[in-house]
């Protein structure tokens, strides 16, 4: 699995399809997907695992999102948290994880 | 050339990028021409005035010369041995979205097209003109905040000038809390 992050409107799905399109399935704002299973009371790390079962040739993009205040919201604050701790694992198992800024992938692993 | 200069908020990325227009015109040597800075900052209110009194002051000793240019940036002219720093680019979109004569006035599919009108060919066509062109930028994409439609267009069209404008330069740079991190052209900027 190929692990694509980076802030906002970076560039990350255009660096990613033309990289990637051509062999890997490319699984995009992966931090909504995260939303939404906790939305529906699922276990977001649990739900990452299974995906990586499920497929081989993965390209996963994520948002990092964890830079701003904690948000006073519960549900947001714990939703931020989830996509750190979810990102975290997904960065453990990729065999590499491309950071990209202002349309500019970088390896940060390996 | 083509330079990109981004940061957060108080990363450093102004000095940065100043000392750098500074160094690239130093490298030009004796045929080098002027340094200008262009400010793209519409003073709003008193906080505004004294973020502009700020930055003249931490610049005041190397050189520039200060073009005021708050929109509409294909009214800068360059020779071809001048150098000059463009800070910023958030606040020229801003100003291009958001004061009357701006030219960015568009919130659907036209404002992409706007954006590469207005301010993408100029610049670039600016960049083809100067010695050298150092272009700053700000990071404001990491906070995990959705905001409202307004600002999310604002966001989604600095990271489209911000993709461009680093696919065109030869140099990008990111300051973070003041360490340069280079993400392309680490060697032209070797010794500078």
């Amino acid at each position: 699995m190929i692990f694509i992050i980076g802030g906002a409107y970076q560039g990350k799905t255009s660096f990613a399809e033309k990289n990637f399109s051509d062999t890997h399935k490319i699984i995009n704002h992966y931090q909504e997907e995260i939303r939404l299973q906790m939305k529906e009371g699922k276990e977001p790390l649990e739900e990452a695992k299974r995906l990586l079962l499920s497929e081989d040739k993965l390209v996963i993009i994520c948002d990092e999102v964890g830079s701003g205040l904690v948000p006073v919201d519960a549900f947001e604050r714990a939703y931020r948290e989830q996509v750190g701790r979810v990102g975290g694992y997904l960065v453990g198992q990729a065999e590499q994880v491309i950071r990209v800024i202002c349309g500019i992938g970088k390896n940060i692993k390996p | 050339m083509l330079y990109l200069v981004t940061g957060g908020s108080g990363s450093g990325k102004s000095e940065y990028a100043e000392n750098l227009a500074v160094r690239l015109r130093e490298r030009l040597g004796s045929e080098a021409g002027r340094l200008y800075y262009v400010a793209t900052m519409y003073s709003y209110d008193k906080e505004c005035d004294e973020r502009i009194a700020r930055h003249r002051l931490m610049r005041r000793d190397k050189g520039f010369s200060t073009i005021e240019c708050y929109c509409d940036i294909s009214r800068v002219r360059a020779g071809r041995k001048d150098v000059l720093l463009l800070e910023c680019m958030s606040n020229l979109l801003a100003n291009e979205m958001y004061l009357p004569e701006g030219g960015i006035k568009d919130r659907g599919d036209k404002a992409e097209e706007q954006l590469e009108e207005i301010v993408m060919k100029p610049l670039l066509e600016l960049a083809k003109q100067a010695g050298e062109l150092v272009v700053v930028t700000n990071e404001v994409f990491s906070d995990g905040v959705r905001y409202d439609p307004e600002s999310e267009k604002y966001r989604a069209l600095l990271g489209k000038v911000n993709a461009m404008l680093a696919a065109q330069a030869a140099a990008v740079t990111e300051a973070v809390f003041t360490i340069p991190v280079v993400h392309k052209g680490e060697e032209l900027l070797c010794g500078l």
